[in-house]
């Protein structure tokens, strides 16, 4: 599993980084980056609560 | 129905409105009387004074600042702590939020604090763990927040127990007089001295870190990336505001949080078999127990609503907590359900342009507390009956008092 943000919509609400913090965190503009080029098998689930939980819907995996 | 023309943030006046006087039980047990409301259309609940129930309604407004003033809906505030943030419209607002975001960025206040957060948390629980039962508000709710943000913005030592007296100082007056109106001379006297004294720490502070840079909040605001330079009232003004928005509103999240999982057992040990639940917990706590219910702003002009004008120059409340609550969004919106995946969406932190700065530490303080707290206990049950503040008006919801019993892990 890959994750992808669309930076535009990221708003640096850092929902993500609480739901899955070894996945994303925040850069100094506030932005959310992704740590991971791919997802270990055993965060998946986190991963996709964390794509679902973003207030802005900013972030997807496939 | 009279108007006034002392009073004219933006394009209209101001028109002269009543608060509502709400009745003790309603304040105890807002939600009932929000879901009356979202079942008719925007209502005036006193002279002028109109209030927005709707999740759509109030994001609505959240987000078209042009039309929905906030330098208008909290000129109560202006007497006090100025046109500052969360009281001001655009330009000044943009230039405020921009100083104050460069430093108190979630980067800097939340991912880089968590260490230190986890490490105040265990100390705290460390006091109260052996004896079984414990006021959580008390003992917990109130100084974890209040540490944590003394701690970021630079105060140390003494000062940082001291900051609790300061912060209740700067903000109880403005919660009685957001929601009775009344703020009297010796109110306003006793307000004015913590202020000053306030005034005085920071000013030395802001000496102190002009004077030997730092990589923290201070520092960075006065070196903010902007045109003017922000001068030293200016950052004063942001400090206080960062006060007053900090402390209280995290304390009743995380009193909150205890009483709804006091109530769950289940969804207790569900946390505790799966602490990756965590965050989703958080979110539900946020969303049905908002710490902030409603906050106010004024319509710029005419503004058509849910089917309804309001005139403009009028006072609207924006009922977060309604919002939160409202079926046509969250699907059983009364069901604590840690992994309802729009749990997120809530409007407890505001949205659009005047949306929290600390929502990312309050979410991160929530986390790590319930992380600690649950890891470290079983069978949290309520040992007595809990008690709302009352002097939070309809602005603030949270408890003086929270009594629980526990089970040492």
């Amino acid at each position: 599993m890959r994750l992808t943000v669309e930076s535009d919509l990221c708003e640096g609400n850092a929902v993500c980084v609480q739901t899955a913090p070894g996945l994303f965190t925040l850069g100094d503009d506030d932005k959310v980056v992704i740590t991971t080029s791919e997802v270990p098998a055993r965060d998946e689930e986190r991963a996709l609560l964390a794509v679902h939980m973003c207030p802005k819907q900013a972030l997807a995996a496939d | 129905m009279t108007e006034t023309t002392d009073t004219t943030v933006g394009a209209v006046p101001i028109r002269e409105y009543e608060l509502p006087s709400v009745p003790d039980e309603v304040l105890e047990e807002p939600f009932s009387f929000y879901t009356m409301l979202r079942d008719m259309p925007p209502t005036e609940i006193a002279s002028n004074m109109w209030i927005l129930t709707r999740f759509e309604d109030v994001e609505w407004a959240a987000l078209h600042p042009e039309m929905f003033s906030s330098a208008g809906g909290n000129s109560w505030a202006e007497g006090a702590i100025g046109n500052i943030l969360f009281a001001a419209d655009p330009p000044d607002h943009t230039r405020h939020r921009k100083i104050a975001t460069q430093a108190f960025s979630a980067r800097r206040t939340a991912v880089q604090q968590e260490a230190r957060i986890r490490e105040v948390v265990n100390e705290l629980i460390d006091d109260f763990i052996d004896l079984g039962r414990v006021d959580i508000v008390e003992a917990f709710a109130n100084p974890l927040p209040t540490r944590i943000i003394a701690e970021i913005l630079g105060m140390g030592g003494d000062a940082g127990a001291q900051f609790k007296v300061w912060a209740d100082g700067l903000l109880r007056p403005l919660i009685v007089f957001a929601s009775t109106g009344e703020f009297s001379d010796a109110e306003r006297e006793l307000w004015k001295a913590n202020y000053e004294e306030v005034a005085a720490y920071f000013h030395a502070l802001l000496d102190e870190r002009r004077a030997n840079p730092r990589d923290d909040v201070l520092s960075t605001m006065l070196g903010a990336d902007i045109d003017p330079p922000p001068t030293d009232d200016e950052v004063l003004s942001l400090v206080t505001h960062l006060i007053i928005a900090g402390h209280e509103t995290t304390t009743n999240m995380l009193g909150s949080g205890v009483y709804l999982l006091a109530q769950l057992p289940e969804v207790q040990d569900r946390l505790r078999a799966n602490p990756e639940l965590m965050p989703g917990a958080v979110e539900e706590i946020l969303r049905l127990e908002s710490p902030v219910q409603n906050l106010f702003r004024t319509t710029n002009q005419d503004v058509e609503v849910g089917g309804v004008v309001i005139p403009g120059g009028s006072m609207v409340v924006l009922s977060w907590a309604s919002a939160n609550r409202d079926p046509s969004h969250f699907e059983n919106s009364e069901q604590f359900d840690p992994k309802r995946t729009n749990a997120a969406a809530h409007m407890s932190f505001g949205k659009g342009i005047h949306a929290c700065l600390g929502a990312a530490l309050a979410r991160t303080e929530g986390r790590i507390a319930f992380e600690e707290l649950l890891r470290r206990t079983d069978r949290i049950h309520l040992a007595a009956q809990p008690e709302h503040r009352k002097d939070s008006g309809v602005v603030f919801r949270g408890f003086q008092h929270l009594e629980i019993e526990f089970d040492k892990r």
